[in-house]
């Protein structure tokens, strides 16, 4: 007997809108549109991958989530309990629960700190009972399961290479025993041979800590590998939601269809004629009466441009917003 | 005798713990409107070797070996004569458009520049050129983009515009560097199809560097894998790709998640790429090769046939193709 393990993200209706600066001081103010009622629920010890082109939101969905940037509506519950409805105190002691992964291992490490130092950060925030012996003994145990020594603990960022230099950024996440690990396009600035080394890495912590991931990428067959469940957003929507099994067998949304489609395939026999969308991704500072893919859609229809698609489900766990499902 | 030829290409930069060899002992050939790739990691030497061929690597840096354009030999040329060729006869496009394009000039501007410079057009009729070479990179309503900033532009677009750019002399040869790795992939295609219409239509010959092996496959007929500024494998694309001589370029294979593939789990390669200030003495992959034996650490390998024009530096070319190969398995 399965029971569903319990929501570790709760997410209704994220909507996240950035304010432009006005061009002149009569012109009527602009707002990006970045994330538009976004739900979705994580379980715990499962993988959730959102993907999409730059500019669809999921960046900012990540930092949504981790309370890093306000919410203009929606609610969040992570663990239950609410990031953005805490005082500061409540909020700070909470986010030993969720970590984040930045994609930039050279940007996201202190280059004047020690490992030690950069890892133990969140433990100082989160944790602040735990002693000097404790901290230490935590700190060499992470750096253990990320695949390096306790000795490094003394070294600095720039001794590192780019896939260790992301391992210590995937210590750190991990020093404060979170449920949830937001990890941003944690591969792409990764090599072919170090991506796979750190792909198997944040696999292996799942299967040993039952860590659960919000992963952002922008590579899908990254995220094939790493996530059991694959969100695919655009223009700051999720247009199809499912089991990585499901999306990646029988995609239901024309959007969807696309991106997989665009993906180059390493056989060469397999040379094909590719059926590429027209143009790019339109000004997120309007809201679109139709379907926001109408206009690169190849099948769009009239109804498409009128009016927006309801969400339908394909079959249980599996569903998009498109007309034609 | 081939179109370009590219023969022991070293390039090495001064440092104080000693010469970084960047690139070693590289030779190819290509043809008229062959496709050719260069794959590899960074620090690979892939984009060094382009560099090279475009004359553009800093001062200071020691450079031997020969790369003769229809019998020139480029190497011997001074500056002047060099930038004569540079633009006009091998063009090149960049990985990021917004660093390489001018920010503060129209996108018109830049363009018209090359074909005044080596075509001698004057300003009208350069005018009229790149309106059609603007319409033809699919920019359309060429007189809006004529007219527009680089910021004003999308990264697709803007790659287009450097692609017009480097297409307006009509070159022989078209480098283009790492063209999408900046890009989306839906965007990718689109680009890749216009370098790939591009060349075809005037039978240019293109080099692509690339790191990403599927874009590598769909777009050349020739392949090059390189590995600590050395060419460890190349061959027809097919036939690379499907035998997997080289045990990096098996290493590199199972290392990359593929789509429908699943949870399978990734076989890595152990390890990180030497430093080219202090390369080992024998075959630079030794360190995290699985087959590497006593001689490998001591003797740098040569170049071994595998199959017609198809060869691999491994002196453990037998045991290495003996295993089945990753690239049969979809």
């Amino acid at each position: 007997m399965t029971f569903p393990n319990p929501p570790v993200v709760d997410a209704d209706g994220l909507t996240r809108h950035y304010m432009l600066p006005r061009e002149s001081l009569t012109a009527a103010p602009q707002r990006v549109f970045a994330l538009n009622r976004v739900s979705l629920t994580v379980r715990a010890g499962r993988s959730l991958g959102v993907v999409g082109e730059s500019g669809c939101g999921k960046s900012t969905l990540a930092r949504c989530v981790m309370a890093l940037e306000p919410l203009t509506a929606g609610t969040l519950r992570i663990l239950g309990k609410d990031p953005h409805a805490m005082r500061s105190r409540a909020l700070r002691r909470h986010r030993q629960n969720f970590q984040m992964i930045f994609q930039d291992p050279f940007g996201s490490l202190d280059p004047r700190h020690t490992v030690g130092r950069i890892v133990s950060e969140p433990l100082e925030a989160a944790e602040k009972r735990l002693g000097p012996d404790e901290r230490r003994g935590r700190v060499r145990e992470v750096l253990e399961a990320v695949g390096l020594r306790g000795a490094d603990m003394s070294k600095y960022p720039h001794e590192f290479s780019g896939g260790q230099r992301q391992r210590i950024a995937i210590a750190r996440a991990l020093t404060t025993r979170p449920a949830l690990i937001v990890a941003d396009e944690p591969v792409s600035a990764l090599d072919v041979s170090v991506r796979a080394q750190v792909l198997n890495l944040l696999r292996d912590l799942q299967d040993r800590y039952g860590v659960t991931y919000l992963l952002i990428s922008h590579d899908l067959s990254a995220v094939e590998y790493a996530c059991h469940q694959i969100a695919v957003m655009y223009m700051g929507r999720i247009v199809e939601y499912g089991s990585t099994e499901a999306i990646l067998a029988d995609a239901a949304h024309p959007y969807t269809r696309a991106l997989l489609d665009a993906v180059p395939r390493s056989s060469p026999e397999r040379r094909r004629a590719r059926t590429t969308l027209k143009g790019a991704v339109p000004s997120p500072t309007e809201i679109v009466s139709g379907c926001p893919f109408a206009a690169r859609c190849p099948l769009v229809e009239p109804r498409c441009r009128l009016q927006a698609p309801e969400w339908r489900e394909v079959m249980p766990g599996h569903g998009a917003a498109c007309h034609l499902v | 005798m081939s179109m370009l030829e590219v023969d022991r290409l070293t390039v090495a930069f001064p440092a104080p713990a000693g010469p970084e060899r960047a690139v070693r002992d590289v030779s190819f050939e290509l043809e008229r409107g062959e496709t050719l790739g260069i794959v590899g990691e960074s620090g690979c030497g892939k984009s060094m070797t382009a560099l090279a061929l475009m004359g553009l690597l800093p001062e200071g840096t020691d450079t031997q070996g020969g790369i003769t354009l229809n019998g020139r030999d480029l190497r011997t040329l001074d500056e002047e004569a060099m930038c004569r060729v540079r633009g006009n006869a091998i063009a090149m496009v960049f990985q990021e458009p917004m660093t390489s394009l001018n920010p503060v000039r129209a996108i018109g501007k830049q363009v018209v520049e090359p074909l005044m410079l080596h075509l001698g057009l004057d300003r009208g009729q350069a005018k009229v050129e790149t309106l059609s070479l603007l319409e033809r990179v699919g920019l359309v309503d060429p007189r809006r983009f004529y007219a527009a900033y680089p910021h004003q532009l999308s990264g697709g677009q803007r790659q287009r515009a450097m692609i017009a750019m480097a297409l307006s002399c009509r070159p022989e040869v078209l480098i283009a560097d790492e063209p999408t790795t900046a890009l989306d992939v839906t965007v990718q295609g689109q680009i890749l199809d216009l370098i790939r219409d591009a060349v075809g239509e005037s039978r240019m010959s293109l080099i692509l560097i690339s790191h990403d092996l599927g874009v590598i496959a769909e777009t050349v007929d020739r392949v090059i894998v390189m590995y600590g500024g050395a060419v460890v494998e190349q061959g027809p694309t097919w036939d690379v790709f499907t035998r997997l001589a080289h045990p990096y370029t098996r290493g590199l294979f199972a290392a990359m998640p593929r789509l429908g593939e699943g949870r399978r789990r990734l076989r890595t390669i152990p390890g990180t790429v030497p430093e080219l200030a202090d390369l080992p003495t024998g075959c630079t992959f030794a360190d995290r090769c699985s087959l590497a034996r006593e001689t490998c650490h001591s003797q740098p390998p040569d170049m071994r046939p595998v199959g017609e024009s198809h060869s691999a530096a491994c002196l453990r070319l037998d045991a290495a193709t003996a295993t089945p190969s990753f690239g049969s398995r979809r």
